[in-house]
């Protein structure tokens, strides 16, 4: 597990650009499944046959990035985001293009030294990223003008817990593919979509999802942790690491299906697995465009808790990840009844 | 004799927050058992009552109103067994203190509870011109935390405590009148109809999910693959500080880029006939209602809502204009009569 | 105990009545005399083995609420306050409107759909209304007037291990005054039990009671706040729910006789009834009154503790009341030899 983990959090895939990891999670699953494809946004779809009704899982292979849009006369690279930064987040990280050129994001001091540190003022716009270019042709030799970057941050195992960029939503890639490579026996037709731009807005689930009109949907992903985590931590968000897999109940983007996750929690108690409710007051998952699939889609969502979201240093608790594929595989085995 | 009073209080009391409307539909699939003729709950939680026509070409009038309910769910507990929430839906946090709720419980039997405040002598000057948020809102059952924690968790569902009051000339108060008292609407056209003769089915959609993202109505038109839909939704009544439908003047009929032109003459039409009062409510952006959804389903769908004045939105004091519901049972009763096979050729654009 | 339906009933200072009229008529058979002041106090008088001494126990019959202030044209009530209420508490709230008809209204609200800084801008009291339903002021006349009383609409009820009413402060005192009179015991001195008005519009009722009575030894009985949630600091807790009756050190305008501050005290360690000490001073009640009123006195305030006090909704414990009974039954008993020390 932790091996694949590795693997796929180092690979650098913004939204739009999931080649690579696309290849890493195709090579690691194609023996072990009767159908695979990739469809026309990306996403890449693997079905294990079964006799009983469609059951989809979803994980988003894309994470947040960066765009260069612009190189300036003193060859300094402007860039966009790709997927949700708070700009504040970023002064001083380092970056890594998708050409392996790397540099790290500064901002002027002049701002910096207005009232002290103005962070308002803090935006793309007054970002930029140097990556050691004496002039603008050093710089345009280095980078084109489109090119994606992402941070540059590589895994960490801390021991109990693991640390790097991309935990969101490699971790749930990681586990997909272990239910894949794992998996003995199961009722269902089972549908795996590792999908695409989901940091954009949801993009590559809502049309892989449409053409395999599933009975049932679950979503993997990863969700914030609150002030039972850490001290200071949000007051509206309940979930901590170490808890166990989440079970959504609601964000912003789906009610979870009522009755599905009450099955879910039968499952998890027959098998000794700890779980937590999620309530996130914002953001939402795959989930959410699942559920309103032509007639639409019994659905929820089963979320890895992780803290610093969308940071260079997502961090995740080993025995949620563990916990969490004892759950996916359980349901994965089972048949749903609702 | 359709008992408005009766089924506005017995369905604005029933528990229905998005995604969770099951009671509410068992409740309807009750009463409006003896006016359809089949009914079924779809994915999404919505319910479908079908009134078959006498038509040749089965035709299918979709009419959509969502029964669920804006609250909240726990958003985690407390020392003391109090509760933080989250709201589920849109709800004013300037409203909520020492509003009483439910909460309901894993064996679905609803607590009451009541949101804290802080007593006038306590307040700090500062305090008094801060707007309540959800960080600052907490919910006191009286219950001590050991039980709170057997029978409540992360997710438990939340509604407001409200009980349906009439007021002077015709108007009632009550919670979750948006949307239920549409629904009541729905169930006395479907009662209407039992000695109607009309040609097309009638599809009474009771669609879940709206105030989430109008989910039930979308999917169950995605299913259902109407003719035309008309989508039924509260709008703005007027009151202090906001001109806008006004109450007892009949309902309003949305018009815009939302809505087929055809349906909105049509039943403005039959209004002027049958002397049934309205008002023409604008509505710049498609969106927010029922219609929204719907309009933009596989290859579109002809559209158009019909609006019931209400005051105090999303609020436990939502007050309507029973004359108001009245009028657009007559109304619909009456553009539904006059939907016949020639009418589908009509909704061609030249 | 009939504290259940002293809560239900309307009863806003200066509006008195129906409380008055309700008490009057439990306690009929356990008073030696009965009189009503000119500003509504209710005292009754219960004869002692020695009447060298007065004593008195006093609890306010009136609740905050509201009153018509102005009928528009449209139909809308608007109102003033009548006691402390913020105004954050009112919107979209239930209330009875207590005319020559008896009529329910709603405080209304933008919906949040249509206000345009709704994050901005805290609820002000002049913005707020009441609807009943009327289109016009023509539909209101014969109905109600300017200076209608208006009181919440809320009714008692069982919450988990707690009650729940309207109006706990301070009828939860009447309550104890009343079943502390049916126990029928014959007082070392004369004592009044006063059933005063007018307490919250700035304590107008027990003035009055105290220049008549002229005390040498009060108790007043309250409701008062319990901050106890986890979202106060705990330093403005002031009283905490379960814990027993409040003795009061101080308030607002009045520190309270150490003497007495031990009597009760002393009184509660040795029946071993909990108790707790009112942790702030904020707020005031009628001891302060009947304290330094005419000769002065020597007055001490127990008090239950209820949360949301001046709110439609105010919770309390069951344990409190009894514990509250308990203390206030001892006291009563044994006051004498306080005054005796």
């Amino acid at each position: 597990m932790k091996d694949i983990l590795k693997q796929f959090v180092e690979i650098s895939a913004p939204s739009g650009r999931e080649e690579p990891i696309q290849k890493a999670i195709r090579a690691s699953i194609q023996p072990y499944v009767d159908e695979i494809r990739t469809d026309s946004l990306g996403n890449l779809i693997a079905h294990k046959k079964g006799n009983g009704k469609k059951l989809l899982f979803d994980a988003h292979m894309d994470e947040i990035g960066f765009v260069a849009t612009y190189i300036d006369d003193h060859g300094f690279v402007h860039i966009e985001p790709l997927g949700g930064h708070n700009p504040v987040n970023l002064p001083f990280q380092r970056i890594c293009f998708e050409y392996g050129s790397k540099g790290t994001i500064g901002f002027e001091s002049e701002i910096l030294s207005k009232n002290g540190a103005d962070r308002k003022e803090v935006s793309f716009d007054t970002l930029y990223v140097d990556i050691g270019a004496r002039s603008k042709n050093e710089a345009l030799s280095k980078i084109r003008i489109g090119e994606t970057a992402t941070y540059d941050s590589p895994f960490v195992d801390l021991g109990n817990r693991y640390m790097s960029k991309a935990m969101d939503d490699r971790i749930a890639c990681a586990l997909l593919v272990k239910l894949i490579q794992t998996l003995q026996t199961h009722h269902h037709d089972l549908y795996f979509v590792f999908a695409t731009q989901e940091e954009v807005g949801l993009v590559g689930s809502k049309a892989a999802s449409y053409g395999i009109e599933p009975d049932f949907g679950i979503a993997l992903d990863v969700t914030a942790t609150g002030f039972e985590d850490t001290p200071k931590g949000l007051k509206r968000v309940p979930m901590k690491l170490g808890a166990g897999p989440a079970i959504k109940i609601q964000d912003r983007s789906m009610i979870a299906n009522h009755n599905l996750n009450q099955w879910i929690q039968t499952v998890a108690d027959q098998n000794r697995i700890p779980y937590q409710f999620e309530v996130l007051p914002f953001g939402g998952t795959n989930g959410g465009v699942i559920q309103t699939t032509k007639s639409g889609v019994y659905t929820t969502c089963i979320s890895i808790p992780t803290r610093y979201l969308h940071s260079p240093s997502e961090m995740v608790d080993v025995m949620d990840v563990q916990n969490t594929l004892q759950l996916v595989k359980a349901i994965a085995e089972k048949e749903i009844v609702l | 004799m359709f008992d408005w009073e009766k089924n506005l209080q017995q369905i604005t009391d029933l528990y229905g927050l998005s995604g969770e409307e099951s009671s509410v539909i068992q409740w309807i699939q009750k009463e409006i058992a003896p006016f359809v003729d089949e009914s079924y709950v779809n994915t999404l939680g919505s319910f479908v009552a079908i009134k078959k026509g006498k038509g040749s070409q089965r035709a299918k009038l979709m009419i959509s109103t969502h029964i669920d309910e804006i609250g909240f769910v726990v958003g985690a507990i407390l020392e003391n067994g109090f509760l933080r929430v989250e709201p589920r839906g849109g709800v004013d946090p300037k409203i909520l203190q020492a509003q009483e709720c439910f909460v309901r419980d894993i064996h679905n039997e609803m607590i009451p509870c009541v949101f804290s405040t802080v007593p006038p002598h306590l307040v700090k000057p500062e305090e008094r011109t801060k707007v309540p948020s959800y960080d600052t809102l907490i919910l006191d059952t009286g219950l001590e935390e050991k039980e709170v924690r057997k029978r409540i968790h992360v997710g438990s569902g939340i509604i407001f405590k409200s009980s349906f009051t009439k007021l002077l000339s015709d108007h009632y108060a009550g919670k979750t009148l948006d949307n239920r008292s549409c629904a009541v609407i729905s169930m006395a056209v479907a009662h209407e109809l039992m000695t109607v003769l009309h040609d097309w089915d009638v599809y009474f959609v009771f669609s879940s999910q709206e105030e989430v993202g109008t989910k039930g109505a979308g999917t169950s038109a995605w299913e259902i693959e109407p003719n035309v839909a008309i989508a039924m939704d509260v709008g703005f009544g007027s009151q202090n500080g906001h001109d806008g439908l006004p109450l007892g003047k009949g309902p309003g009929i949305g018009i815009g880029p939302n809505f087929t032109p055809k349906i909105v003459n049509d039943l403005r039409e039959c209004a002027d006939n049958k002397y049934i009062p309205f008002t023409l409510e604008p509505c710049a952006r498609p969106g927010g209602t029922d219609a929204g959804s719907i309009q933009i389903v596989r290859s579109g769908i002809p559209t158009a809502l019909l609006s019931l004045p209400l005051r105090y939105m999303h609020t436990p004091v939502e007050v309507l204009n029973l004359k108001d519901c009245k009028y657009i049972v007559e109304l619909l009763t009456a553009y539904i009569k006059t939907l016949n096979d020639e009418y589908l050729e009509g909704l061609q654009w030249s | 105990m009939v504290l259940k339906e002293l809560c239900n009933l309307p009863g806003i200072s200066g509006y008195e009545n129906e409380v008055r009229t309700f008490i009057r008529h439990e306690i009929a058979d356990f008073a030696d005399e009965i009189k009503i002041d000119c500003l509504g106090n209710l005292m009754v008088k219960k004869r002692g083995h020695n009447c060298s001494k007065h004593i008195m126990y006093l609890a306010h019959m009136d609740e905050v609420g509201l009153m018509v202030e102005k009928i528009d044209s449209n139909g809308i009530v608007k109102f003033s306050t009548v006691g402390g209420i913020l105004p954050s508490i009112l919107p979209a709230s239930r209330v009875t409107i207590m005319g020559k008809k008896t009529l329910q209204g709603v405080i209304g609200i933008l919906p949040i759909h249509l206000q345009k800084n709704a994050i901005m801008d805290p609820i002000k009291m002049d913005s707020l209304y009441i609807d009943v339903g009327a289109s016009s002021d023509k539909d209101l006349q014969g109905s109600i007037e300017m200076g209608d009383p208006i009181v919440f609409n809320t009714a008692y009820e069982e919450y988990g291990r707690l009650w729940k009413a309207k109006a706990f402060d301070d009828r939860v005192g009447c309550s104890i005054m009343i079943d502390m009179l049916k126990q029928n015991i014959t007082p070392a001195y004369d004592t009044w039990f006063v059933f005063a008005t007018q307490e919250e519009v700035g304590l107008r009722g027990s003035a009055t009671a105290t220049y008549q009575i002229q005390p040498d030894f009060a108790v007043v009985l309250e409701g008062t706040t319990a901050c106890d949630n986890p979202l106060v600091e705990r330093n403005r807790y002031t009283t905490q729910l379960g814990k027993g009756p409040a003795i009061s050190i101080a308030h607002n305008g009045f520190v309270f006789s150490k003497k007495i501050f031990d009597f009760f005290k002393s009184v509660s360690e040795k029946h071993q009834i909990p108790y707790q000490i009112k942790e702030k001073v904020a707020g005031g009640n009628d001891a302060t009154n009947i304290g330094k009123g005419e000769k002065g006195s020597y007055v001490g305030s127990l008090s239950v503790p209820v949360r949301y006090i001046h709110s439609p909704v105010s919770l309390m414990h069951p344990e409190d009341y009894q514990n509250t009974l308990q203390l206030a039954l001892a006291i009563y008993q044994e006051n004498h030899s306080f005054l005796t020390l």
